[in-house]
């Protein structure tokens, strides 16, 4: 397949996913298209070399993460420091568990949540919300499979706290 | 994988977020990636516009001042900045996405990334701040000169206060920018720890 035809095709499949990943990288509703459109450039140009030696989703998740990533080192000037999931595994950080929330609240939490993360763990606890295992997440951002289930298993716990509900999610 | 979603399951929640996918064309990817691309390099305009602003300035006093030593240093420090202007926004100016970058891993990306911002940071005296310490010096030796009484060589100690703060201003900014760059190399170590577990 060709360049276009790649680009297609990913556009296709995982447009959706590139839309929910550009929301946690830029909280900014304005500027959010800005990034969406320069992760489908990134994508478009990277894959006149695309040689098939890590599948479709593996390179696209890589290009998108990375695209974003470069937008955010260049756009990060007087923010809040980025955290760590160790930083937000702690019981003191002011974060209360409800029963219930609403759909929207919950979701504009766990958009907060995630958009105060450094690169790598937001990398990690994107895929993760993306439905990957560990192997995958481990191809992806170039940590171990062992490293990104000990990160997916301390997301649960993170996750389970602010939302207050019993983990299941298959890795 | 098997996923059973319940109601508040974050995965889920995630997942079905009402999104838009946009749509382009072969052809207005391939437009906006043009543009893209002149908009990548106009990032550092701004940042560069202090330096523009100064030239017309050391311009005039190159025509306006009667001394060659004065004027040598006017046109130095033009030349400085004309130098730094283009290190800006060819050397330390924001690249755009490598097209390789589907090879490479996040954590390699990020490492390769920082890596190139610390050692611009690092190297600031190199490109940012050598090419003007000709010029300065030249400039301010042809304008406190005349002033220097030659009967009193003590004179060259009423230079001092300019040539320390000029020192100072160096000084502070090679510092800030070590330890912006000491910043960074503790990120990439922490990359590495990371990625060797």
């Amino acid at each position: 397949m060709g360049q276009d035809e790649l680009y297609r095709e990913a556009a296709g499949s995982y447009g959706a996913a590139m839309e929910r990943l550009a929301g946690a990288y830029e909280a900014r509703a304005d500027r959010r298209s800005d990034l969406v459109q320069e992760i489908h450039i990134a994508l478009w140009r990277s894959f006149a070399g695309f040689d098939g030696r890590c599948s479709l989703r593996t390179w696209v998740y890589r290009v998108a993460h990375n695209a974003a990533t470069s937008y955010v080192m260049r756009q990060r000037r007087n923010n809040a420091p980025l955290v760590t999931l160790e930083d937000l595994d702690t019981p003191s950080n002011g974060v209360s568990a409800e029963v219930s929330v609403d759909r929207a609240r919950a979701l504009e939490r766990l958009l907060a949540l995630i958009q105060r993360l450094k690169p790598l763990d937001r990398q990690v606890i994107l895929s993760y919300l993306e439905g990957m295992d560990a192997v995958a997440i481990g191809e992806i951002t170039g940590i171990s499979a062992g490293n990104a289930a000990i990160k997916i298993h301390r997301i649960k716990q993170i996750l389970t706290r602010q939302f207050h509900q019993g983990g299941r999610h298959g890795e | 994988m098997a996923n059973e979603y319940s109601s508040d399951d974050p995965i889920e929640i995630w997942q079905s977020q009402p999104v838009e996918p946009i749509t382009m064309s072969m052809a207005e990817i391939r437009s906006k990636a043009v543009k893209f691309e002149g908009q990548i390099r106009s990032r550092n305009y701004r940042e560069t516009m202090v330096a523009i602003v100064m030239i017309p300035i050391f311009l005039l006093f190159a025509h306006f001042f009667t001394s060659p030593l004065s004027r040598a240093g006017a046109y130095l420090i033009v030349a400085g900045l004309l130098l730094v202007i283009y290190q800006m926004n060819v050397k330390a100016a924001p690249r755009r996405v490598p097209e390789d970058n589907g090879l490479q891993n996040c954590v390699a990306f990020h490492r390769r990334e920082l890596e190139r911002q610390r050692d611009l940071l690092r190297s600031i005296a190199l490109w940012y701040l050598g090419p003007l310490i000709p010029g300065i010096v030249l400039f301010s030796i042809a304008v406190i000169a005349p002033k220097i009484r030659p009967d009193h060589p003590a004179d060259w100690w009423r230079a001092l206060p300019a040539l320390v703060i000029a020192a100072a201003w160096f000084w502070f900014t090679i510092r800030l920018n070590r330890r912006a760059a000491d910043h960074l190399q503790r990120t990439i170590d922490e990359l590495d720890r990371i990625a060797g577990e």
